[in-house]
């Protein structure tokens, strides 16, 4: 366990918000995950894998590095 | 010894009538909505309550056994301060739930069932075969025992909770998850071998190297559960 919250921080909640008040779930369906890894993600408990945080920022249609960001 | 004097009386009547009045307060006044305070409403009346009838037990006890025994009133003044204490307790507890995360998901619901199933079932047949000698035959028979007991309960509560919480789906973090709890079990485990051999080489009876072996695979199995509980809970 790396601790209570992960390194990479994301804007999926503004990003959710300004894609027509996308919800977790439709988030979820189009990528493949499950609604609480969706929560996990934008609450920073989880870091998603490489395909993962692809596949999110394909839904925005933004590069990776406007979706998250690492935090030194 | 406490002599049930007038003078005892006296202060057993102003006790209860003290404790009557910081019930009404409570009720009435600072506590009303339950959603304010830093006291759980209804555990902190409880408790007022129990230390208000502590004279009650002390007469009780005198009016039963004939001895006077003023420490019969311990019997309501420790629950009473206990509740109190917990009524703090369970509001900060609230709180603190509320800040951090909704309600469970059904694969965390799953993870305290099996936790819960493990823990009763053990500690059941731990208690049931304390101080009892075990043939080859009835330890098979406790294994077995065992076994069905946790599949039935792990059925009925897999069966309940895709009823509660409808059917879930694998995704990566459940895998991840899975892997590092079962990481962890594997920790555990290790260590309980070593014990067993250690228990072997002293010539321990077979019987308790059974309940060694018992004990190691029940340990491992609750760290793997409670470690991905945890997982889940605080993050990966």
């Amino acid at each position: 366990m790396r601790g209570a919250h992960t390194r990479v921080r994301n804007n999926i909640r503004t990003l959710r918000f300004h894609h027509k008040e996308m919800t977790q779930q439709e988030l979820a369906d189009r990528v493949g995950l499950t609604r609480q890894t969706i929560i996990a993600i934008e609450q920073g408990r989880y870091s998603p894998s490489l395909e993962a945080a692809f596949k999110i920022a394909r839904v925005f249609r933004l590069p990776l590095e406007q979706v998250f960001q690492y935090e030194d | 010894m406490f002599d049930y004097s007038q003078f005892a009386l006296a202060a057993a009547f102003l006790w209860i009538v003290m404790c009557a009045v910081l019930f009404v307060i409570v009720f009435r006044r600072k506590y009303k909505r339950e959603s304010l305070g830093r006291f759980h409403r209804g555990l902190l009346l409880v408790g007022i309550t129990q230390l208000a009838l502590a004279p009650v037990y002390s007469a009780v006890h005198y009016v039963l056994s004939k001895h006077q025994a003023w420490w019969a009133s311990a019997w309501a003044i420790v629950p009473g301060l206990l509740l109190i204490g917990w009524s703090s307790l369970f509001k900060r507890w609230e709180a603190a739930v509320a800040r951090r995360h909704t309600a469970m998901t059904s694969r965390e619901m799953s993870l305290s069932a099996q936790i819960a199933a493990i823990v009763l079932v053990y500690g059941f047949y731990g208690v049931q075969l304390r101080g009892q000698s075990l043939t080859p035959l009835t330890a098979v028979a406790t294994l077995i025992g065992i076994t069905v007991l946790m599949i039935l309960i792990s059925i009925g509560a897999h069966i309940t909770i895709s009823l509660y919480a409808g059917p879930q789906r694998i995704d990566e973090r459940d895998r991840v998850v899975t892997l590092l709890g079962t990481r962890n079990a594997y920790h555990a485990l290790s260590a309980g071998v070593w014990c067993i051999l250690f228990l072997a080489i002293a010539h321990t009876p077979n019987l308790y190297i059974f309940y060694a072996i018992m004990g190691a695979f029940a340990f491992a199995e609750l760290v793997r559960l409670s470690s991905q509980l945890v997982y889940y809970r605080l993050g990966v």
